[in-house]
């Protein structure tokens, strides 16, 4: 089963498509929900997934503006892919047979 | 981009530093870029508060990444640890059992300790109360010369004239035959105290009201345990229990039994009223010149207790004044006691309750300090030999990429994990062992982890000490070992730290060496006491405490009837015992010049046949007889120590006289003079005393029996009291016992110094019985040679002890001194004493030779009778 954490992160790189890595990811996730991430809460999760498969890795070339550091550039395995849906698919099932959710969702894609 | 705007150094190397090899620069690259663009956006400032933020948060994953990357060395640290207590259940049986004696140790003296502290800190505002006592520089009573009693109108007048004194109260000792309905019990430790007693003190109530249960005249609150023994589970308030020959009084509420950790234990009060109600005693109760009540007050807390002990030296100018300069002599002086330190500081006259000293608690935690000290060089010797063992593991584990700092946390967590083994163990014992530490020490100390914090901080500290102090040298040690040598040969690497293991025996051996002599004195010490020639016999003397006034007129006949016994010899009364003569009075002594001179006498007043029962001799003159009918009237006996105070050659016929208080003076003829008894305890010199004939003032009847017959004898006497003072309690005690309680403290201090000496004795024999197992083993082949080449047997045993028994003559030689000098110092608080000869000395040396020898001869007689064949085939 994938936490909440792996799903924001997988959900994150599929977003990014190709440009996903750990500079990108921070500034999507704490666009997208409001707090700030660290640096450690991004990484630790991602080395657990790509232990289990889940992502893949490059590390690029050094490059100037980055202080010359290189970036670790992510992408979605197929086995994350599936994983990801099916852990969507549960999730879906799960929250559809409540309806205080459905309304509270409607509330909010109203606004 | 500017080369000005670079992130801030410190957060960029903490982050660095915290980050994983795996993304390290990658992140490092990424708070950069985010960095950058922020500053653009926001602002150099913003930018760098977001990066340090990041340096913060960043703190919180290093410690995730610890615990994963350590977990698994540690796993296989812990499991090399078990492997090992497991291969060698001997050494880690020593070894653990050392440790489990000096952590129980360390923590039963801890709890002791911390037990002792605990008292009066119960009361609400126990940081505020003082008691009163008063000093008389020049007035010296039992060898002090403060004295815990003061005037009973002390306490009111200073709440009078001082604001700061928000509330005092005085109390004094309240006793006699308590009775209800016909049911009569002796009581002792009751007090009369005024209503502001508990308003003071926080003592619980259980009913009555505690502001004004003590307001009226004729009314007493009893404890709850006292309120069951006259009431039951009745109802006692309303209630008349009766103070005989005294008072009725009426209950007028219940308190909580007063906790052990109270210096003021008491079972009932009577109100203070009741005294004052008697207007001649209340008029009495108004001078200054007569100290008989305990005073406390409570001060407010901006008060600093010092200044205001200054502010009573104008206070006794102006009431104690007269009494000052005539008595007491110059700079009487009232001192502050605070409450919660009376139990550990105090030391003064008529203190009545069972107060500990500050000198005695530093003792036991010196002594509680190196007992565990001893168990971790115990440790440390037998985890250093042992080693020897494991080169082959630590030459492994080094070829294969251990760092040092590695096998060193891998023998300090090894020494932690026997430490924490221990500690298990040692909570089992404590349990165990409470009740009899309880015993001996006569106090009642529970465990309780809940809730005692400083506790639960101890034990850790103790564990973590034992653990770090005893596995830093082999850590030390072992992590200093070549591959090369460790994968190769033994004998090199043994010979290497001899020097630290003897030094390391010697001093466990000190210790228990300067614990055996401190036994051994203080055990001589107390048979001294107990065989000194007293100057009186209490062999079969039976004292039976009388209830004062019942036996007006009939004394005679009682002491008649008594005698009708042919199992009774001799019956006598008195104020008190021969041994304990705690009263004085001033007196005036003719002196040789025929001036009178005024002196203190201690004071004891006896029936004739006092001085014949107890054996005193008579030196000068004659002991008081029936024959001389104004023996009662005007004739005393005093001690040679008096005679000699006054100079006087022949002391018979010289004249003392006293002012009595209502009556006008009393003069006496001395008629004899008694040789010197110990009428003090041994700690004090025999002191002037002065023997009066009785004036019904006798508080004990003194019985000589005949050993034989004991029970049916003591029925008689008892039947014989019910008979003259139906209702009674008959109550009595052997002289012999009162005596040996006189020195319960010395008792418990050879108790306790006993079980000290035999522990630190202990714990280091096993050490040492570790080592030779070491040591032989290491040197079975060199034995074994030496035999073929013709050594002898014994010729073996010596080369195998003789290193040992050299390290216990040194380890006797600085423990001498060190001991006479702490023993000396002890002996000091004795008038008779001891003189620890040099036997003293070569007793305990030779007992620490006896007890070594023993523990290390199996073995090196084992190797050395061995056949040579077995020896050099071994390996």
């Amino acid at each position: 089963m994938l936490s909440g954490h792996d799903e924001l992160l997988l959900l994150t790189i599929l977003n990014l498509k190709d440009s996903a890595y750990g500079a990108t990811m921070m500034k999507h996730l704490t666009k997208v929900t409001g707090k700030e991430w660290s640096i450690g809460a991004i990484y630790d999760p991602l080395y657990r997934l790509e232990k289990t498969g889940y992502i893949r890795s490059i590390l690029s070339m050094p490059t100037q503006e980055r202080g010359g550091r290189s970036k670790r550039v992510y992408s979605v395995t197929k086995k994350g892919v599936k994983a990801l849906q099916e852990h969507l698919k549960v999730r879906n099932e799960l929250s559809d047979s409540i309806p205080e959710l459905k309304t509270d969702n409607r509330l909010k894609y109203g606004k | 981009m500017g080369n000005n705007i670079i992130p801030p150094k410190i957060a960029s190397w903490l982050i660095s530093k915290f980050s994983h090899q795996y993304h390290q620069k990658p992140a490092l690259g990424d708070l950069e870029e985010i960095y950058f663009e922020k500053a653009e956006e926001e602002g150099i400032e913003s930018a760098k508060r977001w990066y340090r933020k990041q340096a913060i948060l960043s703190i919180k994953h290093l410690f995730n990444i610890i615990i994963f990357w350590s977990t698994s060395m540690l796993k296989n640290y812990l499991k090399i640890t078990f492997r090992n207590i497991n291969r060698y259940k001997g050494y880690s049986f020593l070894n653990i059992s050392g440790l489990v004696a000096g952590i129980t140790c360390s923590i039963l003296i801890f709890l002791y300790i911390q037990y002792e502290f605990s008292y009066d800190n119960f009361h609400e505002s126990a940081d505020n109360i003082y008691r009163i006592v008063a000093k008389e520089p020049t007035n010296y009573f039992m060898g002090k010369n403060v004295f815990v009693v003061t005037q009973a109108f002390l306490a009111p007048t200073l709440m009078e004239e001082y604001p700061e004194v928000i509330s005092a109260t005085r109390y004094g000792g309240a006793g006699g035959l308590l009775g209800y309905q016909g049911k009569w019990f002796i009581e002792r430790s009751g007090i009369y105290a005024d209503e502001n007693f508990l308003n003071v003190f926080s003592y619980q109530m259980i009913s009555g009201n505690r502001e004004d249960v003590l307001t009226e005249p004729n009314t007493i609150i009893l404890s709850e345990s006292q309120a069951k023994k006259y009431f039951g589970n009745n109802d006692p308030l309303g209630e008349v229990l009766s103070l005989k020959n005294r008072y009725d009084l009426k209950v007028t509420g219940v308190f909580k039994d007063i906790p052990e950790n109270s210096h003021l234990k008491f079972d009932f009060i009577v109100s203070f009223r009741t005294l004052l109600s008697d207007p001649e005693r209340a008029e009495r109760m108004k001078r200054w010149s007569a100290s008989s009540y305990r005073t406390y007050i409570r001060l407010d807390e901006n008060t600093e207790y010092r200044d205001f002990e200054n502010k009573l030296v104008s206070f006794v100018d102006k009431y104690v004044g007269e009494r000052a300069k005539s008595e007491a002599g110059e700079n009487y002086k009232y001192i502050l006691q605070p409450v919660k330190s009376i139990h550990l500081h105090s030391d003064v006259n008529f203190e009545g309750s069972d107060n500990n000293d500050m000198k005695f608690i530093y003792l036991y935690s010196l002594v509680g300090f190196f007992i565990l000290l001893i168990a971790c060089i115990n440790y440390i010797n037998l985890a250093t030999a042992k080693s020897l063992k494991r080169l082959r593991e630590i030459g492994i584990r080094k070829v294969v990429g251990a760092q040092r700092k590695q096998l060193f946390i891998q023998f300090i967590m090894e020494a932690l994990v026997f430490s924490i083994f221990a500690l298990v163990i040692s909570m089992l014992l404590i349990y165990l062992l409470l009740p009899f530490v309880n015993s001996i020490a006569d106090r009642n100390i529970e465990i309780e982890l809940a809730g005692n914090m400083l506790l639960i901080i101890c034990i850790s500290l103790i564990v973590f000490f034992v653990g770090i102090v005893s596995g830093s040298y082999p850590a030390i040690y072992v992590s200093a070992f070549r591959p090369v040598n460790a994968l190769k040969s033994k004998g090199l690497l043994l010979s290497k730290n001899s020097l630290m293991r003897n030094v390391l025996v010697t001093g466990q051996f000190l210790i228990s060496i300067v614990l055996i002599i401190c036994t051994i004195v203080i055990l001589t010490q107390i048979d001294y006491i107990k065989n000194k020639e007293l100057g009186y016999d209490l062999e079969n003397v039976i004292e039976v405490r009388l209830d004062r006034g019942s036996y007006n007129g009939i004394i005679e006949s009682l002491k008649q009837e008594l005698l009708a016994n042919k199992h009774i010899k001799k019956v006598s009364s008195g104020n008190c015992p021969p041994m304990l003569v705690d009263s004085r009075g001033g007196y005036h002594l003719e002196s040789n010049t025929g001036e009178m001179t005024y002196t203190r006498l201690y004071q004891v007043t006896v029936d004739y046949d006092y001085i014949d029962l107890f054996k005193i001799a008579i030196v000068e003159g004659r002991g008081f007889s029936s024959d001389h009918v104004l023996d009662l009237e005007n004739s005393v006996i005093i001690n040679e120590a008096a005679a000699n105070a006054m100079g006087w050659e022949k002391a018979v016929g010289k004249s003392i006289k006293r002012k009595k208080r209502s009556k006008s003076e009393q003069e006496w003829q001395v008629i004899g003079v008694a040789k010197n008894f110990h009428s003090l305890s041994m700690h004090l010199d025999i002191r002037p005393l002065i023997i009066l004939p009785q004036d019904n003032n006798y508080s004990s009847v003194f019985i000589k029996i005949d050993p034989d017959n004991l029970a049916e004898t003591l029925d008689f006497i008892r039947e014989t009291g019910e008979k003259f003072n139906p209702g009674f309690p008959f109550d009595f005690h052997f002289l012999t016992d009162e005596y040996s309680d006189m020195y319960k403290s010395e008792q418990r201090l050879a108790t306790i110094f006993t079980w000290f000496s035999g522990l630190a004795i202990l714990i280091a024999c096993l050490g040492l019985f570790g080592l030779i197992s070491f040591v032989v083993e290491s040197r079975t082949k060199e034995i074994g040679i030496r035999k073929v080449l013709g050594a002898k047997a014994y010729g073996n045993i010596i080369m195998l002890i003789k290193d040992f028994i050299k390290l216990i003559l040194i380890a006797n030689i600085i423990a001498w001194p060190v001991a006479w000098l702490g023993m000396n110092n002890w002996l000091q608080n004795y008038a008779y004493k001891i003189e620890p000869g040099i036997g003293v000395f070569i007793l305990a040396g030779f007992l620490s030779l006896l007890i070594a020898l023993a523990t290390i001869g199996y073995q090196s007689v084992k190797a050395s009778i061995s056949n040579p064949v077995d020896s050099l085939r071994y390996e």
